[in-house]
């Protein structure tokens, strides 16, 4: 099962930790005083905080006076409540609920300035952080013990790590980048916010997915269907030597509408669409479920007889959702800080700070404070980062100028701090990340306008038909330096226009290549209203929940290039449902 | 929908289990469609599912299909020190399609290709858990054109990959089975009145009372299936299965720094019939004591000479060492990947017509 997500390139790159200036060997004792971080509710602390705390300050004791020391430890527990409801072709595949809680132990020896996530190179001495499950149950005691063997086990790799990356340091030349510090000293934050849990009531949820799913069935040209809703709570609890204290929940809902067909030349074809909602009451109703379901069999039974189009360069026009996944890619995983620092990345943008590099109509911002764009939920809000930095808006591009970059605890020369995009997957070390990136322009077009001015470019550039680029699944984007700085988005639903009026023409089989730094300058034009692409970003740190906003993008010039299919021939015999010879039974 | 892979590990862990068959036969009321929907299209697709081979009169079409379903329904518990680290109950429906062409003399079977059919969903994964009739033809459907389309594939290249061959094998490929019927009356689950996550919890809490320990987990698995079993040749089977089990694992590290472990293990029909909880804290506090007494033994010392093994060890050891021996299965006819990981360069040349 294949679900679109957007996606970048996991080429081994993981973070290099950098610190902030000449801290080295300071520990606890400089430690800045936390900062009361208002939470949303003033809520009870968890009684689990004090154990971790208590854990730590042991820890530290211990630990922080060893050879190296330990200067930083950070414990992390993520307990998460999950509901899955998933049917497929009409009936129910799975319905479950179930939680779990995990421990995040990270030991950080040397310094700030050199710790022992220091980048050597090519080699990077840290593994991904140390997970384990903990009891559910709120047990001081045996969480107490989970994080003494994990701190013991993580301080051990730490220690060897670090020899290894002084004894590396003196057979490498260092970089201008690689004069940063490891790690930055950020303000640490007390903030207890309440404690989030879900009650679903799965009954209803299962009828409607069979539904959902038996009413794909009607179309012969739908191979296969699932539906899939989720819903989730997580609650996090943090606490760190710098004398950070978090505790904060997050809920989501989702339903996740995918089918599958096959054109008669092979291809598959898949559709796929989801709905997100932070609040039960904003769930969707059954008519915008099955209007979305009517657009998908739509879309689905034209793409299978629609014609394979050849790769062209030409005008195209994205609508705000197929733009929002377009900037994700081409700009958003670039504007990623840690990539401005390592060696092995393309570093498109790290000098370009301060030029143009967009249509001065442009900006772009990555908010993570947004909970709603619209009315519709941003997926890539939360209240802290997972280094515990709080989120915040950054303006990344302003009228077209590059001023800064999306920063985790990972800094680097000129950007000092973090700015609370320091994210990860549960199991991962953090990496600077995108939240909710969202384009804004000054020179907007109506909806009219803007097809107006696509036949106009058609028609100067005296091409047969230009590109509209309805939906979009997903893509990725090569960052490193071993590979070409391109990108590759993955149109769903794509239309011939022609410019002598004929109707738009539904085709497929074409991907959207090209490299950023020419394909953003070809922005000409942009339409007035933003569309939301809510997905889950998969990079180094593992799988996070991001948003993208646009509005409509017309552009001057894109390629498009033949998409990777498969030639294996579509079913032999028709769908059951749809089989008008009597054989075999029921038809 | 299917979730490719993981299929027949789960069948083959199935079949490791302890059965109880009632063996009674006959229909059911109960409302399980899943022997109807694996009849209709098993009929459609001996009736009509066929390919025309270029240069060739005869369109292929399968000689055998098989279906399996495997409706498992899982428990899960988890504690440690007294509490509880997870508890799942879930309930998944597998399937299974095979196809064969060629005849029982040699067929499509038994043949491993770095490059063979890779269809776009595949013959096995999870179909829906409703019992019902339409969403599982519809999977079936698929699962079977895949299946067919992977063994026309094979056939093709088993026989270029036998004609190289001086010699080939004169055993068949496949042997003709009578058919059986067995249909059982459907069971429901029967979980007990026990409380079974309090268990979990405090039979792990034994372990708090040895500080040395550093991990320890309690398992519980309660387990109910039912397999569904299909054959082109006219066997029919729906059979219930059912299994329980509690396993305990501990591990400590030795003063000089060598870790060891130990297990709790005991085993059921029935979950109803797993020890009770304070029977179960016994054999683990015995295997805890061992432990500890293994924490502090000396090393052992390099040995030539007579073992004794106890009862439990001895089982365990000519399984392993018998099993291998006394298994009847042929090791697959291979093309690429095989010959390359596992022949010298001159083996080829030892099998090949010269």
């Amino acid at each position: 099962m294949r679900y679109p997500l957007i996606k970048t390139n996991r080429s081994g790159l993981t973070p290099i930790f950098v610190g902030l200036g000449m801290l080295v060997g300071l520990a606890l004792p400089f430690a800045p005083r936390a900062q009361a971080y208002p939470p949303e509710t003033q809520a009870k602390p968890s009684p689990l905080l004090a154990a971790l705390k208590a854990e730590l300050d042991r820890s530290m004791k211990t630990y922080g006076t060893q050879d190296p020391p330990a200067y930083y430890i950070g414990y992390t527990v993520t307990d998460t409540q999950k509901v899955d409801v998933q049917g497929s072709n009409g009936a129910l595949l799975n319905s479950s609920e179930g939680r779990n809680r995990w421990l995040e132990v990270s030991v950080r020896t040397g310094s700030y300035a050199l710790d022992n996530t220091h980048k050597v190179g090519e080699r990077q001495m840290q593994s991904d952080t140390a997970v384990v499950a903990v009891p559910l149950d709120d047990d001081p005691e045996v969480l107490r013990r989970a994080a003494w063997l994990e701190t013991d086990k993580q301080y051990r790799a730490a220690e060897e790590a670090l020899i290894k990356i002084k004894t590396g340091k003196e057979v490498k030349v260092e970089t201008a980048e690689g004069k940063a510090p490891d790690f930055s000293k950020e303000q640490p934050h007390v903030s207890i916010g309440p404690e989030v849990s879900i009650h679903v009531d799965r009954t209803p949820w299962e009828a409607k997915v069979r539904a959902y799913t038996k009413a794909f069935r009607e179309s012969a040209a739908i191979i296969n269907s699932i539906v899939t809703f989720s819903a989730q709570a997580q609650n996090v609890l943090q606490v760190t030597s710098e004398g950070e204290q978090l505790q904060y929940g997050l809920i989501r809902y989702r339903l996740e509408l995918f089918i599958q067909g096959k054109a008669p030349d092979g291809m598959d074809i898949e559709r796929y669409s989801n709905f997100d909602w932070v609040d039960p009451k904003d769930a969707p109703d059954d008519k915008a479920v099955y209007a979305s379901e009517a657009t998908l069999r739509k879309e689905m039974e034209g793409l299978v007889k629609a014609p394979l189009i050849d790769p062209t360069v030409g005008p195209a026009l994205l609508t705000g959702r197929a733009a929002a996944v377009f900037f994700h890619e081409v700009f958003g995983h670039r504007a990623e800080g840690h990539r401005q620092k390592d060696v092995s990345e393309g570093q498109t943008f790290a000098k370009k700070v301060g030029e143009q590099i967009l249509p001065s109509f442009l900006s772009i911002v990555d908010d993570t404070t947004m909970k709603k764009l619209g009315g519709e939920d941003l997926l890539g809000y939360y209240q802290f980062d997972d280094e515990g930095v709080p989120a915040q808006r950054v303006t990344l591009v302003d009228h077209g100028v590059l001023k800064d970059f999306e920063m985790s605890r990972s800094p680097l020369v000129g950007f000092s701090h973090s700015n609370g995009h320091g994210r990860r997957q549960l199991g991962a070390t953090p990496v600077s990340r995108q939240g909710n990136l969202i384009v804004q322009s000054s020179k907007t077009m109506s909806d009219a306008q803007l097809r107006e001015k696509f036949i106009q470019m058609i028609k100067e550039q005296g091409k047969p038909y230009g590109l509209l680029i309805d939906d979009i699944a997903g893509g990725f984007t090569f960052t490193g330096r071993g590979q070409p700085q391109a990108f590759q988005v993955q149109p769903l639903v794509v239309y011939k226009v022609f410019p002598d009026g004929k109707p738009d023409e539904l085709v497929r089989g074409v991907d959207i290549v090209g490299t950023p730094l020419a394909a953003l300058t070809k922005i000409v034009a942009t339409g007035d209203k933003p569309e939301v692409f809510n997905g889950y970003c998969g990079a180094e740190s593992g799988s996070v929940p991001v948003a993208a906003a646009s509005p409509e993008i017309l552009i001057s010039e894109l390629e498009v290039q033949k998409k990777e299919t498969s030639t294996d021939r579509p079913p032999i015999l028709p769908p059951p449902a749809h089989d008008t010879v009597k054989t075999g039974g029921q038809q | 929908m299917r979730r490719a892979g993981k299929i027949a590990g789960v069948m083959l862990l199935l079949a490791a289990l302890s059965c109880a068959t009632a063996g009674v036969a006959g229909a059911q009321q109960d409302n399980d469609h899943t022997l109807q929907a694996m009849h209709d299209e098993m009929a459609r697709s001996k009736a009509r599912l066929e390919l025309q081979i270029p240069n060739s009169d005869q369109p292929v079409r399968p000689f055998y299909i098989e279906y399996r379903i495997l409706d498992l329904e899982v428990r899960e518990i988890v504690a440690e020190f007294g509490d509880l680290l997870s508890s799942t109950h879930r309930r998944n429906r597998f399937m299974n399609v095979s196809a064969r062409v060629g005849s029982y003399k040699l067929d499509s079977s038994n043949f491993v290709s770095d490059d063979g059919f890779q269809g776009f969903i595949g013959p096995t994964g999870s179909v829906g858990i409703d019992r019902d009739y339409d969403s599982l033809r519809q999977d079936l459907w698929i699962a079977t054109d895949q299946a067919f389309k992977e063994a026309v594939d094979t056939y093709s290249r088993k026989r270029g990959y036998l004609s190289s061959l001086a010699r080939q094998s004169d055993i068949d490929d496949f042997s003709k089975a009578e058919p059986v019927r067995l249909i059982e009356p459907l069971e429901a689950p029967d979980w007990t009145n026990r409380n079974w996550e309090q268990e979990a919890r405090e039979a792990s809490e034994v372990m708090r009372a040895f500080s040395q320990i550093h991990e320890s987990r309690v398992t519980y698995y309660l387990v109910y299936a039912t397999e569904y079993l299909l054959t082109s040749e006219g066997t029919e089977i729906r059979q219930n299965r059912h299994f329980a089990g509690i396993d305990g694992g501990m591990n400590a590290v030795a003063d000089d720094g060598v870790p060891v472990n130990h297990f709790y293990a005991t085993y059921a029909t029935r979950p109803a019939n797993l020890p009770n909880v304070d029977a179960v804290r016994k054999g683990l506090n015995v295997a805890c004591t061992e432990l500890m007494a293994l924490r502090s033994a000396p090393p052992a010392q390099d040995y030539t000479g007579p073992v004794l093994f106890e009862a439990r060890a001895a089982a365990s050891l000519l399984a392993q060492v018998l099993s291998p021996a006394i298994n009847g299965a042929r090791p697959p006819i291979s093309w690429g990947v095989w010959v390359r990981a596992f022949c010298r360069p001159a083996s080829r040349w030892w099998m090949t017509r010269v």
